[in-house]
């Protein structure tokens, strides 16, 4: 009984420890320490960017996707040719011959 | 800090005012500092969290909207960074053990020395040696919320703003903290009599 009364004490001390506790500060010189981190992840950002560019994975990634859409682009326009009605062909249909001097010089009353 | 001078200090850091940010620094570094070492429980691992809130406030500040004020922010930020530092520490120190088993890394992965919070009194340092062991082992929430309140000094409501519970939630939480640490503290008390 005596042995428990005596543990429930230091426990309540051991509680009771820490109920005017100050505020703990970091070390001196903080702000400097955190602009040079930040100036730290900056350059890596650019040096990430530099490294990632530089990969040979990057470059035949690059390379690959300019071929294809030169590829595409140039299917498409074979595909699409034959459809497109050539231009003197619409000009036939609407009557939109070229105007000659005499056209306009010899205007119908 | 008013909330004047916040709203004053927060609108020139949106616009990239170097200044403004040192006083914000300056002015919140104690805050920030004294959570995550209450959570972390390092003194190295506290100021490299600190960093990292700071380091967040200057990049995300453009998307700080003003429904909290700045110290409730930054007080999230921190305790979310701390878990985050706990949690990879354990995941670091899980893997070397791994490691460990199969040969593969020959370096001890030592645990750190007991932690005394610098701002204890010199006549309760073991004490509160102790109460900070038991304080570890708490569950997340528990040792967030117990944290905020004992050590940092805030009130219910100001807690649940941080944790976005409710006051009931808070103090729930609370009563919790107190009966397991209690019930740690018992524990640890009976194995190490003598």
């Amino acid at each position: 009984m005596n042995k428990m009364s005596d543990i429930q004490k230091r426990v309540e001390e051991a509680m009771d420890s820490i109920l005017n506790i100050g505020q703990a500060t970091p070390q001196p010189f903080f702000y400097a320490r955190l602009m040079a981190r930040i100036q730290r992840r900056e350059s890596n950002n650019w040096e990430k960017i530099s490294i990632l560019v530089s990969r040979p994975a990057f470059a035949f990634i690059t390379v690959s996707m300019v071929l294809m859409l030169n590829i595409y682009v140039a299917f498409n326009e074979t595909s699409s040719s034959p459809n497109t009605p050539e231009m003197s062909e619409i000009a036939t249909a609407d009557d939109l011959g070229t105007n000659t001097f005499y056209d306009i010089e010899n205007v119908q009353p | 800090m008013p909330v004047l001078n916040e709203w004053n200090l927060i609108e020139r850091l949106k616009k990239g005012d170097e200044a403004a940010f040192k006083e914000i620094v300056e002015s919140s570094q104690g805050l920030v500092y004294n959570t995550a070492l209450g959570i972390v429980q390092n003194p190295e691992d506290a100021e490299d969290v600190t960093q990292e809130v700071f380091v967040q406030l200057y990049e995300s500040i453009k998307s700080f909207k003003g429904e909290s004020k700045l110290s409730t922010w930054l007080y999230r930020i921190t305790v979310s960074k701390a878990m985050d530092h706990l949690r990879k520490k354990k995941r670091k120190k899980r893997f070397a053990y791994v490691q460990s088993l199969f040969g593969a890394n020959d370096e001890l992965v030592h645990d750190p020395p007991d932690f005394v919070h610098p701002g204890v009194s010199l006549d309760n340092k073991e004490k509160a040696k102790e109460l900070f062991k038991a304080i570890d082992q708490l569950p997340a929430k528990q040792k967030i919320a117990f944290t905020l309140n004992r050590i940092e000094g805030l009130s219910y409501q100001e807690i649940s703003e941080i944790m976005k519970l409710t006051v009931a939630s808070v103090e729930s939480l609370l009563h919790r903290a107190r009966k397991n640490l209690r019930k740690n503290l018992e524990t640890y008390y009976l194995q190490n009599e003598k």
